[in-house]
């Protein structure tokens, strides 16, 4: 149950990363005229990344009410994989050898560095 | 990306996000932390002592959101330069600088240990590693 809801949050809290450079790219293309902050503001995309964030870190709350710390924290950094894959294959970024290596070390990092 | 003044602008904008970032969650930590030691939480009594004493949690509590919306919008001004997949694994580099900061804040008081410094190395390894490769130079 447990596991189940870091996934959850994980899912939300990377959907909103997609969603926030969605609004950002859309935002930047468009026409200059406004700044930038108006356009971002004036995108449905950034409000549903704000939502996503949101429920995300609610469902995070959750997550830490009933595990310890120590223990949750580490999962935070499979959220790195869940949002390289998502731009990866819904992005359709390019990603070298060498970036995956270098995030597959991070993510050893994170947990070593969250854990107890 | 493009050389020149854009260039600098976007690591200034990532940078920013790094440590508005971690600058929020030690707020946060430090607010949840006093919280903590209130027995309001307990008690439910509310008395004009208890109420000073919340005051400073929820000075940081409200500067540490402050401080993350404004992350998000630095944060999305540098997503509009760079692929995500380049962008996200640096946020790594907020964790290393909670860590130093919960250490350091004589608040958190957190202990140093070598678990948690080689997780540190790693990070900055595999930062260099995301930011060097050749065709996603920052």
């Amino acid at each position: 149950m447990d596991y189940v809801l870091i996934f959850v949050a994980l899912a939300f809290i990377s959907t909103s990363q997609i969603l926030q450079k969605i609004a950002a790219v859309k935002a930047d293309k468009q026409p200059a005229g406004t700044h930038f902050l108006r356009r971002l503001a004036a995108r449905k995309e950034t409000w549903w990344a704000v939502i996503t964030l949101g429920t995300g870190t609610l469902f995070w709350l959750a997550v830490l009410y009933r595990m310890e710390v120590s223990k949750a924290f580490p999962f935070l950094s499979l959220g790195t994989v869940l949002v390289l894959l998502a731009s990866r294959y819904y992005l359709r970024e390019t990603i070298s050898a060498t970036r995956w290596t270098g995030v597959v070390i991070i993510v050893i990092g994170i947990v070593l560095l969250s854990g107890s | 990306m493009t050389a020149g003044r854009t260039h600098w602008k976007g690591i200034l904008l990532i940078g920013c996000s790094i440590v508005l970032s971690a600058g929020a969650q030690l707020l946060m930590k430090a607010g949840m932390l006093e919280l903590g030691n209130l027995d309001i939480v307990r008690t439910l009594e509310i008395s004009p002592e208890v109420i000073v004493r919340l005051l400073p949690v929820l000075t940081w509590v409200l500067t540490g959101l402050v401080l993350y919306a404004t992350s998000m919008l630095t944060w999305m001004g540098a997503l509009a330069k760079y692929d995500l997949s380049l962008a996200y694994p640096l946020l790594g580099l907020s964790y290393v600088l909670v860590y130093i900061g919960a250490v350091i804040w004589p608040h958190l008081h957190e202990t140093v240990s070598v678990s948690k410094s080689i997780g540190i190395l790693l990070i900055l390894t595999g930062v260099f590693l995301v930011t060097g490769s050749k065709r996603s130079r920052l």
